[in-house]
C-alpha cells in the first residue's frame, strides 16, 4: 500500500517477531488447523518451522556424539575404505 | 557457506563451535552424511563406540535429521552439473565429485579433518579456486 509502513521484524526477548507474507490459502490452511487443535496461528507456523528444520533440542545426544566423533570419524573412513565412491585416499 | 566432511559435520550437528575461518552456514555434502550415518548405523559392532552411544537410534535420527541451524544437508541435484563435470574431468570419485561441483556451485569454501584429505584433493581444488584447508578438529 501507498504510504503505508511494513514492520519486517521487531525483536524481543526470547522471542523474535517477524511479519512473512502469506497467501489467502496458506492463511486459511493455519487458521482450520489452529481451530482444529485449539491453537493459534503463530503457534503452527512455530511447530511447523520446528519440525521441518529439526530444531528439538537434546544436550545428553549433543554430549554423547561429541565424546564419541573421533572414534565415529575413524568408523566412517575404515568403512569407507573398501569403497571406491566413499573413500578419501 | 562452508562445507565441511563427516566429523567435523558431526561436531557442528553436536553444537560444537568449529573455528572454520569462513562466513556464512555450515553444510556438508549427501556423500558425506552418508559415510557418517552409516557409521553411527553401524557403531553398534564396535565395543568402544557401543558404549559411547547407548541409543544408537536416536543418534541416527540426528545425523540423518540434523538441526538446520547447526548444519545444512545440500541437496546434490543442484550441483549435480558440475559434480559431474568435475568427475569427467579430474576422474574423481563421487565423494570428492559432489563436494567440489557443490564449492564451485554455491560459490562455498572447503573445510575437512587432515584424515580426509585425498591425495589429489588439494590440486583439485586448486583448479577451481576453491577456498580449501584442512584443519584439526
Amino acid at each position: 500500500m501507498p504510504g503505508s509502513t511494513v514492520y519486517v521484524a521487531v525483536y524481543a526477548w526470547p522471542m523474535r517477531r517477524t511479519n512473512i507474507y502469506l497467501s489467502e490459502t496458506e492463511q486459511a490452511a493455519l487458521d482450520a488447523r489452529a481451530a482444529v487443535e485449539g491453537s493459534t496461528r503463530s503457534d503452527i507456523v512455530r511447530s511447523i518451522v520446528d519440525r521441518e528444520l529439526n530444531l528439538t533440542e537434546d544436550a545428553e545426544l549433543d554430549a554423547a556424539l561429541l565424546g564419541a566423533a573421533s572414534d565415529i570419524a575413524a568408523r566412517a573412513r575404515k568403512l569407507s575404505r573398501a569403497d571406491p565412491d566413499l573413500k578419501t585416499a | 557457506m562452508v562445507i565441511v566432511d563427516d566429523h567435523l559435520a558431526l561436531l557442528a550437528i553436536a553444537g560444537q563451535r568449529l573455528e572454520l575461518d569462513a562466513p556464512g552456514p555450515v553444510a556438508t555434502t549427501t556423500s558425506f552424511q552418508f559415510r557418517l550415518a552409516r557409521a553411527v548405523a553401524d557403531s553398534g559392532r564396535a565395543g568402544s563406540l557401543s558404549r559411547a552411544l547407548p541409543d544408537p537410534a536416536t543418534a541416527l535420527r540426528r545425523v540423518l535429521f540434523p538441526p538446520a541451524h547447526r548444519l545444512v544437508i545440500l541437496d546434490p541435484r543442484q550441483s549435480m552439473a558440475a559434480a559431474v563435470e568435475v568427475a569427467v574431468h579430474h576422474r574423481a570419485n563421487l565423494l570428492l565429485a559432489e563436494l567440489v561441483g557443490a564449492a564451485v556451485t554455491y560459490n562455498a569454501a572447503v573445510r575437512v579433518t587432515p584424515a580426509n584429505v585425498g591425495r589429489a584433493w588439494a590440486e583439485v581444488m586448486d583448479a577451481h579456486h576453491i577456498d580449501f584447508r584442512a584443519i584439526e578438529p
